[in-house]
């Protein structure tokens, strides 16, 4: 049961965290005064 | 002993969730995600604390509705780590707010035009400074630096008249102009400087500035 509901879970973060980091959401607003790194295109 | 950062605590986690997902070609642009997450997650938590310690709730929400919107739009003066960011936001913020809440009983007795004046000073900071893109992410076009700009003047243009309609009797009316103002000056040059001697004035070994952002 564990095992089937952990890979969509994860998927799920996944796209949250690939959301935030496609707009950018907070570097500038709650980050306020700091911008993260964002990763070299390869 | 490794050094604990937000940036490497996002790393591990973009890094574990995209080996979990099945999307390891992703890692990297994952990892970016949670540090922002991560990051504002945690600054948030410290700020609303610092907040309900001081009971500046209210002032504290206004200040960072304001102040995130426009600056999300405008951009403004950056600090050079994630942990001098969050000592520099929290103490101005809080700071603000508790100078907003403390001054209230004498704001009142301002007429309208102090706080339209205010604003129009704030209104003109925008018109010149803004808008302004971090050293690490610069605009890739000149249309995009004229929409952001239209955007901020947007922006600025609707918080104004809310809070002109709201009047110089209203707590929320004087955290909005404020927050106006404080971001306006972000976006100056004494603005930079300030920032800058903040971002010096916590760093141990005295090498701030803007160049690593």
């Amino acid at each position: 049961m564990l095992k089937f509901i952990t890979k969509p879970m994860f998927q799920g973060l996944a796209a949250v965290f690939a959301v935030v980091a496609m707009t950018n959401i907070g570097t500038t607003s709650l980050f306020m005064m700091y911008q993260p790194e964002p990763p070299k295109k390869s | 002993m490794k050094e604990i950062s937000v940036h490497r605590v996002g790393q591990a986690v973009g890094s574990y969730v995209a080996n979990k997902a099945s999307r390891l070609e992703q890692a990297e642009y994952l990892a970016y995600g949670a540090e922002i997450l991560i990051g504002s997650i945690f600054k948030l938590s410290v700020l609303f604390s610092v907040a309900v310690i001081m009971d500046i709730v209210l002032e504290v929400t206004v200040l960072l509705m304001v102040t995130g919107l426009v600056r999300t739009l405008s951009g403004g003066a950056h600090c050079t780590a994630y942990y001098r960011c969050l000592v520099t936001s929290v103490l101005t913020l809080s700071t603000l707010g508790y100078t907003i809440k403390a001054a209230y009983s004498f704001l009142l007795f301002l007429p309208e035009s102090a706080l339209i004046g205010i604003t129009v000073v704030s209104a003109y900071l925008y018109w010149h400074y803004a808008p302004q893109a971090p050293l690490n992410k610069p605009f890739n076009s000149r249309k995009k630096e004229l929409a952001f700009r239209w955007y901020t003047l947007l922006a600025v243009a609707v918080l104004s008249i809310t809070l002109i309609i709201l009047g110089a009797n209203s707590l929320t009316a004087w955290t909005m102009t404020f927050a106006l103002l404080w971001q306006a000056f972000t976006l100056t040059p004494v603005g930079h400087s300030f920032i800058r001697f903040l971002d010096i004035l916590l760093t141990p070994n005295k090498k701030g500035g803007e160049a690593e952002c």
